[in-house]
């Protein structure tokens, strides 16, 4: 009965120091706030976009929200996008960009794909004489899905900016 | 009798177990407590230095809020006026940067890239802009943004007046007076699609000295057109605002303090100048 007693005890003791450790691998207590019952992605697209521009920057950096869509991707049906950061050189000098669209699902991730895919055309036609020097930035561009996500990147490091929105969306 | 000393003994165990766990417990709640007050504090620092990372006084807002923060931008830029010109050396006390984003509502400015910051920086709503990288006086007239010319957005728009800050995109290969017959001929067509409207010219900005040596867009070739430019306006009646010479240092190149890096496009702070600059010129 003791040890069966002292048992149950540590046991308890042990989920609760187990369940404590997940909060700390998780993150913060906000973030854990965040995670949604469908195990969807914790974070948002601004922290998305935030977390790439701290180790990707763009110079005079603008960041724009779901309210600004509209104004720059021509096409985006806005009633299926829930949330949106984008962050674009503010001075037009250069087409360094990052656009993260959270859609209402994978469906509608893939038609936001495709506006970008859109868009990204059209930069290209703009930059190509306009400044050659920077164009690796949209040749190496990267437009893909993760789940109900859309993401749009165009900046100094692709590959980098990539691996940092997988790692946030994961 | 031995039975009920191993029963009281379990429990006298189990209670003190149970108390520890149950300090630990509320512990932990403090603990995470204190983690998220703190989390929440270091928020607050975050939101107040954005500003100064974007180089855009109304972006928080215009991230929750979209473009519907005009005046709320006016308020930001006024006291942010009133604090630069106090403590900022950098910022030159001569030259104006108020300006009121209602003043241009009915407004609609062409232009380049250059122009695009103008709604890049939320300064004003990008349908008071017709700006697209490349733009120059020859392409502007034809170039659809967004399925309409500039021509045809006039025409929809009527605007109360029409700035155009155009060029800057073809000193490198095209002659100043060219550039200029362009763009009178874009003029023109602006007097015909809006009759009402105040046509206003502003001057190219200058470029840094560092652009300049470069030798594609020069200061020279600037103050060659900016001067086409001004004579067409004197002759045409139409208003002529001189950004260039606002925005010069002191050996005739565009101040650093107001360029981009490539020293041709604006800082985020520039803007404001222009602003004030073309709604003194029309008030």
């Amino acid at each position: 009965m003791k040890i069966r007693s002292i048992i149950s005890t540590v046991l308890v003791s042990v989920i609760l120091f187990t369940g404590c450790g997940k909060t700390e691998q998780g993150g913060s207590a906000t973030e854990q706030e965040t995670k949604r019952n469908d195990n969807t992605v914790s974070v948002t697209a601004s922290e998305v976009v935030k977390a790439v521009l701290s180790e990707v920057s763009i110079n005079s950096s603008v960041e724009k929200g779901k309210g600004d869509l509209e104004n720059y991707y021509s096409g985006l049906d806005l009633s299926t996008v829930e949330d949106a950061a984008f962050a674009l050189c503010g001075s037009g000098a250069l087409p360094d960009e990052i656009a993260v669209i959270k859609c209402s699902s994978s469906e509608a991730a893939n038609s936001a794909k495709e506006v970008l895919n859109s868009h990204l055309n059209k930069q290209k036609e703009l930059f190509a004489t306009y400044t050659p020097d920077e164009m690796y930035k949209l040749e190496g561009a990267v437009i893909f899905t993760k789940g109900n996500y859309a993401v749009y990147i165009a900046l100094s490091d692709n590959g980098k900016a990539k691996s940092i929105v997988e790692g946030k969306l994961a | 009798m031995a039975k009920k000393k191993k029963i009281s003994g379990l429990s006298v165990s189990i209670v003190a177990l149970n108390i520890v766990i149950v300090g630990i417990i509320i512990l932990l709640i403090v603990l995470i407590y204190l983690h998220i007050k703190d989390d929440k504090g270091n928020q607050r620092g975050e939101i107040t230095t954005t500003p100064e990372i974007t180089a855009g006084e109304s972006n928080i807002t215009d991230i929750t809020q979209g473009s519907d923060t005009q005046s709320e931008t006016h308020v930001t830029d006024i006291a942010t006026e009133a604090e630069t010109q106090a403590g900022d050396p950098a910022v030159d006390p001569v030259v104006s940067n108020n300006y009121d984003p209602a003043f241009f509502q009915n407004d609609l400015f062409i232009g380049d890239s250059i122009s695009t910051g103008l709604y890049l920086y939320s300064f004003l709503d990008k349908n008071n802009v017709f700006a697209e990288v490349g733009l120059n006086p020859e392409s502007a007239s034809k170039k659809e943004i967004d399925g309409v010319t500039c021509i045809e957005k006039a025409q929809t728009m009527n605007p109360k007046h029409i700035y155009i800050m155009l060029g800057s995109n073809g000193l490198a290969f095209l002659e100043a007076d060219y550039m200029a017959t362009k763009m009178t001929e874009l003029i023109e067509k602006l007097e015909t699609a809006c009759p009402t409207a105040q046509i206003c010219i502003i001057s190219i900005p200058p470029v840094t000295k560092e652009h300049d040596a470069e030798g594609s867009e020069t200061m020279a070739k600037v103050n060659a057109y900016n001067g086409a430019l001004k004579s067409l306006c004197s002759q045409g009646g139409y208003t002529y605002i001189d950004i260039c010479s606002v925005l010069l240092d002191n050996e005739g190149y565009f101040a650093e303090k107001y360029a981009e890096a490539d020293g041709l496009h604006f800082m985020g702070n520039t803007y404001k100048i222009l602003l004030s600059a073309a709604q003194k010129a029309v008030q």
